[in-house]
């Protein structure tokens, strides 16, 4: 029973976490994968369809990554695309203002002085075609009136085309006369010759460029003052909530600076490792306990989720029972109570109001064996907080010092019931009687399971709450100022990721965001930008990275050899990340090397066990592989293991835990 | 190309007027006159269009044998010698108005 009662629902987050880790190594989790892409897919088309292709602003995001350059994602095209930038680079975003472009698109002017230079090319065509026939034309009547009419068609076209730009107001007469008479070309007073003049093409292609520039200005012009653009940079870490970091220019942080933030870093670095260490503990104690009664690890674990079910079943069932009965009492006995309060002794008072408080924590007993009771369908870190801090309440008053504590409660109530009893005469006193006799002998028993099974309760809510600052479904905490950009003059956003709280395995979002300035000031609530981009970055590092692991040791000779062992253990591993070949097999792998320290329990005699010695890692961490000796002992010091990256592991389980949520 | 009155008799200019596959445009004035810069760049933009200068001397010989009346600077002739349009001297200074004047003249 201490297994289930202590470590069952350790054991519960092991098997699924053993499940996460065989879904990743053996790609057994088809179905979630493919719902995944599913949810990917869906996310990418739902944000390209809810922005138009002509974008008003064009993103590139860069990634300086030591002496290189490499563009992550550019435009809306990549929007939803996951990329992967390492913890020590610089991650830019460039920004190019689009909206002459896109107001132009829309304007026929700019069409139509875009057709210009082809028009007078076209023209120009005609005119040398019609003059080499009229050159080699007969007297034939058919022939010249087939030319006639070509002409015809010919100075038709032109003439559209030219009235058009005057009716569009792109050409005034006047410009229209100075341009025909850079054509037509000057004359020599002294020679009495005529200048040739510019060719047609040349004179009005710079007109219509010069024509194009002005409508660009215009549109630029019109749009200078109606947009802003603001950047957030979203961090969702493994460990903790998700926040905002500082971008410069975009998102100022109250009171904070760079190096907050860089102070900041280590302390989330170190508390994620701690985290994760004690986690690791904590499931190393369970797993042991499991394995000590079973031989097989996958049997252990699904006899540990099966047994924590029987005991949240049993647990349930006693205390529903109990409790129903005593609360069934309660009432009765409350229904008892004279209605004239005045009339009654200060014991008696005393008695009524004990009988009453308990009643009430009679209710909340239920209220919690109900809500233990469901702990076995979700895993939900906010439920699982609001349990335990309920049980612990509960485990206080039961046996607590307290005046609220049962066992001062309890034995004033006996004493009052006691003096009622002496007090009372005929029915009412043979009731009073058996309902002490029955109430007490009910309470000790009630009192004494309880005591037994609520702290076991609440150090097993404890310790799956420890694996809480995992939990990132917490909202983001706007801790800073958004500072709007005007969207012609848009400056870099820089996010120095050296300078921020970011560890590998940490998912970044840059986001950017095209207002109106009247709608970004507005405080209406549904207030909505014209455009999102949205681009997200697994944070991985490349080098050396710290890992809260658990293992299961096995020494190579000795007592010891004859089982595997869960321990905790601290690694540290250089990996490499092949920018050049992101889809690479290598990067998939993603393979590290390095050393570790362990705790471990080789020996009964011993108390305090280390062991140190080499590891080799696959995905990121999540399976791992190292020898080692223990330092701690004289005799068969030498052990292997197996075992994963505790966060890594989490992580999966997250990710899958989100899926069937959304499902 | 000669297309200048004189070196151009009056005869010599009615016949290449009557060239039946282009349309004409007689300019009445002097060389360095913006009406016939227009019309040479006319002659460079507007498809089977031939231009011809006069010099004021002979204008009124001109005039006298196209019937137009002695305001008259600008004569647009369609394919033969039938004038289809008649431009003072502002008019034929409009290169708009030339254009429009020409581009009509093949009707």
């Amino acid at each position: 029973m201490k297994l289930g009662r202590n470590s069952g629902s350790i054991a519960c987050t092991a098997l699924a976490l053993v499940c996460a880790f065989s879904c990743t190594i053996l790609g057994g989790c088809r179905g979630a994968a493919s719902k995944r892409e599913a949810a990917a897919s869906s996310a990418a088309t739902s944000s390209q369809g809810a922005a138009p292709k002509t974008a008003l602003l064009g993103v590139r995001l860069e990634e300086h990554f030591r002496d290189d350059v490499y563009a992550h994602a550019e435009d809306r095209e990549h929007e939803g695309a996951l990329a992967k930038a390492d913890v020590s680079s610089t991650l830019v975003l460039k920004f190019e203002d689009r909206r002459p472009a896109a107001a132009l698109e829309a304007d026929p002017r700019w069409k139509l002085l875009q057709r210009g230079v082809e028009a007078i090319s076209a023209h120009a065509e005609a005119y040398r075609s019609l003059a080499e026939r009229a050159a080699t034309a007969s007297d034939d009547a058919g022939q010249v009136a087939a030319l006639q009419a070509d002409v015809r068609a010919a100075r038709v076209a032109q003439k559209t085309f030219y009235e058009q730009l005057i009716s569009a107001e792109l050409l005034t007469p006047e410009e229209f006369t100075s341009a025909v008479l850079r054509v037509g070309g000057g004359f020599d007073e002294a020679t009495q010759q005529d200048i040739e003049g510019e060719d047609p093409l040349a004179v009005f292609g710079e007109l219509f460029q010069s024509k194009l520039h002005a409508l660009e200005e215009q549109a630029r012009a019109l749009a200078a003052e109606e947009h802003v653009v603001t950047v957030r940079a979203v961090l969702d870490p493994l460990v903790g909530p998700p926040q905002l970091l500082q971008v410069p220019n975009y998102y100022e942080k109250s009171d904070d600076d760079l190096e907050d933030d860089r102070r900041r870093a280590r302390t989330v670095e170190f508390e994620r490792l701690k985290a994760e260490f004690e986690a690791a503990q904590k499931l190393s104690t369970a797993i042991n306990e499991v394995l000590e009664k079973r031989g097989s690890f996958a049997d252990a674990a699904k006899t540990a989720w099966n047994k924590l079910r029987a005991d949240v079943r049993e647990l349930g069932d006693w205390l529903e029972a109990r409790a129903r009965v005593l609360e069934q009492r309660a009432k009765s006995a409350l229904e008892a109570k004279p209605a004239d309060s005045g009339a009654l002794s200060a014991e008696e008072l005393q008695f009524w109001k004990d009988l009453a408080a308990f009643a009430e924590d009679l209710k909340s007993l239920r209220s919690i064996v109900k809500r233990v009771a469901e702990l076995g369908d979700h895993l939900n870190f906010e439920f699982i907080e609001g349990l335990h801090d309920d049980v612990v309440a509960l485990k206080d008053r039961v046996t607590g010092d307290g005046e609220d504590a049962w066992g001062k409660r309890l034995a004033r109530m006996r004493g009052n019931l006691g003096a009622l009893v002496d007090a009372a005469a005929g029915d009412v006193k043979a009731r009073l009687e058996a309902l002490r006799d029955a109430f007490a002998a009910d309470l000790d028993e009630l009192r004494d399971g309880l005591k037994e099974r609520l702290p076991l309760t609440a150090e097993a809510l404890q310790a799956i709450d420890t694996l809480g600052v995992f939990d990132r479904t917490a909202e983001i905490v706007e801790d800073g100022v958004t500072v709007p950009q005007p969207l012609e003059d848009l400056p870099k956003a820089r996010l120095d990721l050296r300078k921020n709280p970011v560890n590998d395995g940490d998912s970044l979002a840059m986001e950017v965001k095209v207002w109106r300035r009247s709608d970004f000031e507005s405080e209406d609530a549904r207030r909505a930008p014209l455009e999102s981009y949205s681009f997200t970055s697994d944070l991985i590092r490349s080098g050396w990275r710290w890992s809260g692991d658990i293992i299961f040791t096995r020494a190579f000779d000795g007592p010891s050899s004859d089982s595997f062992t869960a321990n905790a253990a601290v690694s540290r591993e250089y990996h490499w990340y092949s920018r050049t070949r992101t889809d690479s097999w290598f990067n998939r792998l993603d393979p590290g090397i390095g050393f570790h320290a362990a705790q471990l329990n080789m020996d009964p005699d011993s108390t305090t066990e280390i062991g140190v010695g080499l590891n080799l890692s696959l995905w990121s961490g999540l399976l791992r592989f190292g020898a080692g000796s223990n330092i701690s002992i004289d005799d068969d010091r030498e052990y292997w293991y197996f075992g994963f990256g505790l966060i890594d592991a989490l992580d999966q389980l997250s990710k899958l835990r989100r899926l069937d949520d959304k499902d | 190309m000669v297309n200048s009155l004189p070196p151009l008799s009056l005869a010599e200019l009615v016949a290449e007027i009557e060239d039946p596959t282009f349309t004409s445009y007689v300019y009445i004035g002097a060389g360095s006159d913006k009406g016939w810069g227009i019309a040479k760049g006319a002659q460079k933009m507007i498809a089977n269009v031939r231009v011809f200068r006069v010099a004021p001397a002979q204008g009124a010989e001109v005039r006298a044998e196209f019937s137009v009346p002695p305001s008259t600077v600008g004569i647009v002739f369609g394919f033969g010698r039938d004038v289809t349009a008649r431009l003072n001297q502002a008019t034929a200074d409009d290169a708009l108005k030339v254009f429009e004047a020409i581009w009509a003249s093949d009707q």
